[in-house]
């Protein structure tokens, strides 16, 4: 039985080494900026239109209730026909979902990692059996490849996939084969991720980052 | 709404530590991806006051958010029924870690599996990772001892199952 020193020893040498080959995204600082001022010009326009909206519909309690300190209820008159009115509400225009290879983690990727075992191979995918390009991953204890490479179409028989962040995503798994296809840039085309059928697709969607 | 280059300094020098931790947490990399960045924006929402020390707020936005992920993740339909299984086993000499040890750290209750993250992989004190779980130190004391224990019975089992095959 190993002693708590023992035992905390293997720890943190597992931890080690099970977070050896991550990387925070380069460009993180910026993508927290952009979500930043994303979330703070919603959190205005909400600022601006919940009150509008209430003051719209006459509800002047939403606003004010007797029990708030430092605020006197009033009676507020229904509205009229020329009630105040918010500017109107528009939709962004819906984007459809496009995508561009992350190159950066596809060449940093791009080498067997260190701590997969020597003998991991990538069937097919391999580099030593068939050299393309592509990057290995290294998660949950085991070594994944995917290579990447583009298509102008996709496949009839190719159905949506649902993973988390990345929408508009069409897969096909064929002969232990399982094939990601996302749509390129403006629609032009589509990004096709190849890898053997257990390999989780979450894993594979890290070579591919959305383009808009 | 400016953060200034204090906060960009920040995120470089504490992402990578966040990131290893919120893996640790939640045993998926996506994952562990997006509680950092959502937990970065909690800091920058912030920044303002926690300026002056900004990492035991990050840290435990980190374990609150892989907290909530776990929860969450009982509660929808896996996004992927795909199994890890793929190439060959590993040598001899790092079975007992990526085959025993770290499995059972991630079957842990999550509270259990972030004291041992925050005290033996980010070597937080028993106070520090009070703060950061938001408890009592009897409390990080007492998951400790039986996160440990748990582990100690994971690895009890895996020996005599080498036992067993060996005397077959």
């Amino acid at each position: 039985m190993p002693t708590d020193d023992e035992l905390t020893t293997l720890l943190r040498r597992g931890f080690a080494q099970a977070t050896a080959d991550l990387d925070p995204n380069p460009d993180l600082v910026n993508i927290i900026h952009r979500r930043h001022v994303g979330a703070h010009r919603r959190r205005v326009a909400v600022a601006v239109a919940v009150p509008a909206a209430a003051l719209a519909a006459g509800a002047g309690f939403a606003l004010a209730s007797p029990g708030t300190p430092n605020h006197t209820a009033v009676d507020v008159a229904p509205p009229t026909g020329s009630a105040p009115r918010t500017t109107p509400h528009t939709s962004p225009p819906i984007k459809i979902a496009s995508y561009r290879v992350d190159r950066q983690v596809v060449r940093r990727h791009h080498n067997t990692p260190l701590n997969c075992p020597a003998n991991a191979t990538a069937s097919q995918f391999g580099k030593s059996a068939n050299p393309r390009p592509g990057a290995w991953f290294w998660t949950h204890g085991q070594c994944f490849f995917v290579a990447v490479g583009g298509a102008d179409t996709k496949p009839a028989d190719a159905t949506p996939i649902h993973i988390k962040g990345y929408p508009g995503l069409y897969g096909t798994l064929k002969d232990e084969v399982r094939t990601i296809y996302a749509p390129g840039i403006g629609g032009r085309g589509w990004w096709v991720l190849k890898m053997a059928a257990s390999t989780p697709p979450e894993t594979a969607v890290h070579t591919i980052v959305p383009a808009n | 709404m400016d953060l200034g280059s204090d906060f960009d300094e920040f995120v470089r020098d504490s992402s990578p530590g966040l990131l290893r931790a919120a893996y640790l947490l939640t045993g998926d990399r996506g994952h562990a991806e997006d509680v950092v960045q959502t937990a970065l924006l909690q800091v920058a929402r912030k920044w303002r006051r926690i300026r002056g020390e900004p990492a035991p707020y990050a840290r435990r936005a980190v374990v609150n958010l892989a907290k909530n992920y776990w929860r969450d993740r009982f509660r929808r339909p896996p996004e992927s029924s795909a199994t890890a299984e793929f190439g060959h086993g590993p040598p001899d000499a790092d079975v007992l870690l990526r085959h025993v040890l770290l499995p059972a750290v991630m079957d842990l209750p999550v509270r259990q599996r972030a004291v041992l993250v925050l005290r033996f992989f980010e070597d937080l004190s028993v106070e520090q990772t009070a703060a950061a779980l938001d408890c009592s130190i009897g409390t990080v004391k007492s998951q400790t001892h039986d996160a440990l224990s748990k582990l100690r019975e994971a690895l009890a089992d895996h020996a005599s199952l080498k036992e067993n095959d060996h005397a077959n």
